[in-house]
């Protein structure tokens, strides 16, 4: 039985009172982004990464009042949405909530309906087909995934991983990435493009995708099976010991590998240092004990057993692992595909048998409509848990939704027409009291979702105008 | 049209081989034109668009010079992306013709002098590959569950530029490492069982005067003796310790007799002031149960002796009997580390050993020769080890676990020599050769035999390559190209994530998906073992079911669970992989069938001839447009094949797809479509007309592009790179040999084996 206890004592570690703005991050001996995105080269010559890590996190604060940080999450839906049932009618505070959106009642002031956003980038540009994985892989990246069945895999660092490079170094995990489905494994996703982009909306560079996990118990064991506290036996400490002898070996065994190739064979070597490098500075931030983290509000979950059989148990189980993962500040960051891009899954405990991107070529049929709309109201009721139970959780003087900033959504609009504006967009929780919520915002047709993403970023702690086809940030969020 | 330009483009090249002014004849007449009137608008001196000018070389006949140009040019006129939707369109024809030139003229300049083999990315062994190479190498059963999924490019998942390192599957790796040594390798530390305690109160006696006490000490007050029966699980020497205090009084200390069976095992003087003391006793002792007891010896009491030393009451507590059974037996050390650990040092020689076991085991798990400081790197984890005050095998499982981490072990390489050309095709080593066809055909790291020809430098010879093929297709690990290329060429391995919906087909049960990939597997096991034609997959007279399947494929005569081979009656529309369940379940969705999606399947998976993506922006029917839902998929399809922009490609899709009409979404057979009759006839778009599944297997056998797409598929399987167009020579030319060998699929194996791309590389422009 993989049946959860729904017991989860609240965070005790936070403490109240703190202004909104505190959450920005002081800016100090922090190198800019661009000096590590430069490439692993330059990491490497760098003696350590230590500069770049915030003086906070080296420091340690104890007892210093803590900032509430801002958690940042991006819930992925596939497919596109059936609009009319999609878009309130009225704008501002005064909103209806159609029949998609109508699992959000309980939250209707806790969350910000984004109409009129565009993903410029998922369109084909002269690129033919494969609207499907353009949109995927463009949602987060705002960047032109490169055509490529496999010889280059190109698009570009997502929002996320970004924010992850500026925060994640305060939390065990820079950031987690949940998904439902496997990939593919064989055939093709979308016409001429790798199946990569269109399972992934994480990039942790232009080339690397983010893979998710789908499996509930390996989500738990990998965040918290080690922060909790267990018996020692003096072979696991010599264990533990030798992991970084070894993470040191093969680190020296990849750097003289990388100096005899080139091209994309460096390309590969330098994931692979990547790799190894964010594992040991999560032992290095586990030794350090990373003040903010408590993991012991994992301590009274039941460890879930695998993946469950219904969609149901299984999409909620993901959710807790990311409310569990942001209130105990393992990581700051998530991204939760409910389904990979073009996913012909059937939905039959809600009565559609029929898969759902098949079902999403509807060609204006009335009956295929309705069931696109049973199935994006069903997503929505995913949602509705989740804001459910970060809303449950106190943090400081308001909730942990409180201190969240929620996107849910896709980057289809019509599935039908492979519509790339007016994308279905929602922003759920007020980002520390930045963000007005509980409006229908509207904007002017053909602005960049990149904007709305540039905001975001904004609020963790990364000024960062130039991201995609960005023009700015987005405006009206603050009210 | 199409045929037209089959036949009459080569005579045209013929004619431009001869001389070379004669070779800027069709490029001049036929294709200059077409470039003017469609290209050149917008490519031209003063007009660049795309960074394009097409006037610099337009008119050199050598189109090699130009290479990447014309490529892409070709690709683009291809997938239909130029001319732009807005500017005149060249017909089919024109189209088929520009792309026909440029691909044969390129071609011809690549088939001859030195090919490019091309540059495949170094690989990291997939999901399979790691558990293949960890059974090979370890001789242990690992199952990588826990591993994401890798991704897909070109139809495989095992495309080295498509295969990426997330920093979660590298802890995956460090764990599955920790995981694997520690099943391989048993640390030979003889458990110590636990010791058991028989506490006093477990002690019986007749005696009145010997009992309990409240704190279950057995208290002893007069002579007298209390037994426990203990199980003795083994013969062997057992450690008794006895705890027990004591009243004193008078001149002796209180004797006290461990017996077991009765008899003495010593006798203790219980002292220590009357504090509580331990008192030890080893004896070998038979397995079995045997009474164990304590005896009080020596009673004494005096209350009222004159001399007050004298005077008192002797008693003896006991509060418990531990029992320490002997050390078992070191567990058993697995077969896998018999292998592995071929000795183990006298002291003093660790590092002699460690070299020794290090060396041999890096070499195959780096799938080359190893040098001897890589080696003494890795045996720095023994010394390691041992300073930790750990025994020697826990140093070598150190040693191993950092060599399954390296990356020398996880990827593949194929490092140029100091001396290569870059840029210039070089010849891979013997060892390099040996992994590319393990991998190709096994899916794991070369076995001792390939290893040993690569050491003698023979393997690269064609004849030794051939009779390694014959060899290692007849090997049970042949399975793994039957599950990891069949399984993604049919595109079968995703059944199990497919929905068939159960109130649409209600014979159909779930666990028909695993019977029909069975008999898929098992099928294309045949075909390989037998050595048979590839023309066999399309259509044979035999498949493999057991007494379920071939219920509901309604073949009678079958009984039992065992798949078995069948031989198919005459008139069975079953047999090849067309009508295969698990194929017909893969292209269909959860409630119908799909034409469109099985006669693309077709097109992509056999035929090797994907119909270009549909246009971008096709209208939806408009609703008064709507075909009425009561019509039949047929005349629904039809409606919509009347629109001149989609006519195109449904015009080649659909017919494929209606021949298997007769065939459910759940891989039935059937006759009625609801209410309607199945047609199940249709006409390719060459005349050539048929119906239902026997008559299409047949165009389809004829059809020369499936030996074609097979090639493709199997040698971009077998590089683990998309191919391009400079490979299309190598494609021919396997082609063009199978025939010879009645398309048998060992000349397939042995074209792709023995070809430019699959034995050479372009060397690296080494990295400064």
């Amino acid at each position: 039985m993989w049946r959860r206890t729904e017991r989860i004592p609240p965070n005790k570690s936070v403490l109240p009172g703190l202004t909104p703005k505190a959450t920005a991050m002081s800016q100090s001996l922090i190198l800019p982004r661009r000096t590590f995105l430069r490439g692993l080269g330059a990491a490497i010559a760098l003696p350590m990464l230590d500069a770049m890590i915030p003086s906070r996190a080296l420091a340690g604060t104890i007892g210093a009042a803590k900032k509430i940080p801002t958690r940042m999450a991006f819930l992925f839906v596939p497919n596109g949405a059936n609009m009319p049932d999609w878009t309130p009618t009225a704008t501002g505070a005064d909103f209806d909530l159609p029949y998609i959106l109508q699992p959000l009642q309980p939250h209707k002031s806790e969350v910000l309906v984004l109409s009129g956003l565009a993903q410029d980038r998922g369109r084909s540009n002269n690129d033919g087909g494969g609207d499907h994985a353009r949109s995927a892989g463009s949602w987060l990246t705002c960047a032109q995934p490169l055509k490529s069945e496999g010889s280059q895999i190109r698009v570009g660092i997502s929002a996320d991983q970004v924010a992850a490079e500026k925060v994640g170094r305060e939390t065990r995990f820079g950031s987690l990435e949940l998904g439902l489905e496997p990939g593919r494994q064989g055939g093709k996703c979308d016409t001429g493009y790798s199946c990569a982009y269109s399972n992934n909306i994480s990039w942790r560079n232009e080339s690397t995708p983010m893979t998710r996990e789908i499996n509930p118990r390996l989500v738990f064991e990998r965040l918290f099976s080690s922060a909790l506290p267990q018996e020692a036996s003096a072979s696991q400490k010599r264990r533990e010991v030798l992991q970084k002898s070894i993470l040191d070996f093969v680190m020296e065994d990849a750097a003289a590998l990388r100096r005899k190739v080139g091209g994309n064979d460096r390309q590969k070597i330098d994931e692979y240092l990547t790799a190894v490098r964010e594992i040991e500075q999560r032992v290095e931030q586990a030794e350090r004990m990373v003040a903010s983290a408590n993991p012991s509000v994992a301590a009274g979950y039941e460890i879930p057993e695998g993946i469950p059989e219904s969609y149901d148990d299984h999409a909620r189980l993901m959710v807790d692992m990311m409310v569990l993962a942001f209130q105990s500040d393992t990581t700051r960051v998530c991204t939760f595909m409910l389904a990979n891009e073009g996913s012909n899954r059937s939905y039959k405990n809600i009565g559609v048998s029929d898969g759902h991107h098949s079902l999403s070529h509807h060609q204006g049929d009335r009956a295929k409509q309705a069931k696109i709309r049973e199935i994006n109201h069903y997503h929505m009721q995913q949602l509705a848990y989740l804001l459910s139970r970060l809303r449950a959780i106190p943090e400081g003087d308001g909730n942990l939704l409180d201190h969240s900033m929620i996107v849910y959504g896709g980057g289809l609009a019509d599935g039908d027409r492979h519509q790339h504006d007016d994308l279905p967009l929602l922003l759920a929780g007020r980002g520390g009291n930045t963000i007005q919520t509980g409006r229908h915002l509207r904007f002017p047709a053909e602005t960049p979702m990149a904007n709305l993403l540039v905001s975001m970023l904004d609020r963790m702690g990364v000024p960062n105008s130039f991201f995609g086809d960005s023009t700015g940030a987005l405006r009206g969020l603050e009210g | 049209m199409k045929l037209l330009f089959a036949v009459t483009l080569p005579v045209l090249f013929a004619a431009a081989a001869a001389a070379e002014e004669k070779a800027a004849g069709p490029l001049k007449e036929h294709v200059r034109p077409l470039l003017e009137q469609y290209c050149f608008d917008c490519h031209n001196d003063k007009k660049q668009k795309g960074d394009v000018n097409m006037l610099t070389f337009a008119d050199n006949p050598k189109l090699e010079d130009n290479r990447k140009a014309w490529e892409k040019i070709a690709e683009l006129i291809e997938s239909r992306e130029m001319p732009p939707e807005k500017k005149p369109q060249p017909s089919d024809a024109q189209r088929d013709l520009l792309i026909h030139y440029i691909d044969g003229q390129l071609s011809k300049a690549d088939c001859i002098g030195s090919k490019n083999p091309g540059k495949v990315t170094i690989r990291r062994l997939n999901k399979v590959e790691y558990k293949n190479t960890i059974r090979d190498l370890m001789g242990v059963h690992y199952e990588p569950d826990d591993f994401p999924n890798d991704e897909v490019g070109y139809g495989f998942d095992n495309i080295g530029d498509v295969l990426s390192l997330p920093p979660m599957l590298m802890e995956k790796y460090l764990a599955a490492a920790d995981e694997i040594v520690h099943k391989a390798i048993v640390v030979n530390t003889p458990a110590k069982p636990a010791a058991k305690r028989l506490r006093g109160d477990q002690f019986e006696s007749k005696a009145e005067w010997v009992k309990p006490l409240d704190s279950k000490a057995l208290g002893m007050y007069r002579e007298g003796e209390a037994t426990a029966k203990f199980q003795f699980p083994s013969e062997g020497e057992y450690l008794f310790r006895v705890r027990a205090y004591a009243d004193l009084a008078g001149l002796e200390l209180p004797k006290l007799a461990l017996r077991v069976s009765g008899k003495d095992v010593k006798i203790f003087e219980v002292g220590n002031g009357g504090r509580s003391a331990t008192y030890e006793v080893k004896a070998t002792l038979p397995a079995g149960s045997h009474p164990v007891s304590v005896a009080y010896l020596n009673n004494y009491v005096d209350e009222n002796n004159p001399d007050p030393k004298l005077r008192g009451d002797r008693n003896v507590y006991v509060e418990y009997v531990e029992i320490q059974p002997p050390a078992g037996p070191a567990p058993a050390a697995p077969e896998s580390q018999k292998r592995l650990i071929t000795r183990l040092p006298e002291p003093g020689q660790e590092h002699e050993v460690a070299m020794e076991i290090l060396g041999r085991f890096m070499a195959e798990a780096y799938r080359r020769p190893v040098e001897k400081p890589e080696v003494e790197r890795v045996a720095k984890f023994v010394e390691l080890a041992q300073k930790n005050g750990g025994p020697f095998l826990e140093g070598i499982q150190a040693a191993f676990q950092a060599v399954l981490c390296s990356p020398n072990f996880l990827f593949r390489w194929e490092l140029d020599p100091a001396n290569a050309q870059p840029g210039a095709p070089r010849e891979l080593n013997d060892y390099e050769i040996a992994s590319r066809l393990s991998y190709f055909l096994w899916s794991s790291k070369p076995d001792a035999e390939l290893f040993a020809l690569a050491a003698k430098g023979e393997l690269h010879r064609p004849e030794v390559l051939q009779q390694q093929i014959a060899r290692m297709v007849k090997d049970w690990k042949i399975r793994s190209l039957v599950d990891n290329f069949g399984g993604q060429w049919l595109q079968i391995r995703n059944i199990w994530d497919l929905d068939v919906d159960h109130d649409s087909f209600p014979r159909f049960k779930d666990n028909y998906k695993g019977l029909m990939k069975q008999e898929t597997e098992m099928f294309l096991e045949s075909v390989i073992k037998e050595d048979r034609p590839l023309t066999d997959l399309l259509a044979a007279d035999y498949t493999f079911l057991n007494e379920e399947l071939a219920g509901y494929y309604g073949i009678e005569g079958v009984q039992g669970k065992e798949f078995r081979r069948v031989a198919l009656p005459k008139d069975s529309p079953r047999g090849g992989v067309l009508t295969m369940g698990s194929v017909l379940v893969s292209t269909s969705t959860p409630t119908r069938t799909s034409p469109v999606i099985r006669g693309k399947w077709i097109l992509e998976q056999i035929l090797g001839t994907p119909p270009p993506p549909p246009p971008p922006d096709v209208p939806p029917l408009g609703e008064q447009k709507q075909v009425n839902q009561t019509a039949s998929l047929r005349q629904r399809l039809e409606t919509h094949r009347a629109r001149t922009e989609c006519a195109g490609c449904h015009n080649r899709m659909d017919p494929l797809g209606f021949a298997l009409e007769n065939f459910d979404a759940a891989g039935g057979w059937r006759d009625q479509d609801g209410k309607f009759p199945i047609d199940a006839s249709g006409k390719l778009t060459n005349g050539t007309a048929f119906s239902g599944p026997q008559e299409l297997k047949e165009v389809l056998k004829k059809n020369k592009n499936f030996t074609r797409c097979l090639v493709e598929k199997m040698l971009t399987y077998a590089l683990g790179r998309g191919l391009e167009r400079f490979d299309k020579c190598t494609v021919d030319a396997i082609v063009a040999e199978l025939p010879k060998h009645e398309n048998r699929f060992s000349a397939l194996v042995t074209g792709i084996v023995t070809s430019d791309p699959f034995l050479k590389r372009k060397a690296d422009v080494a990295a400064n």
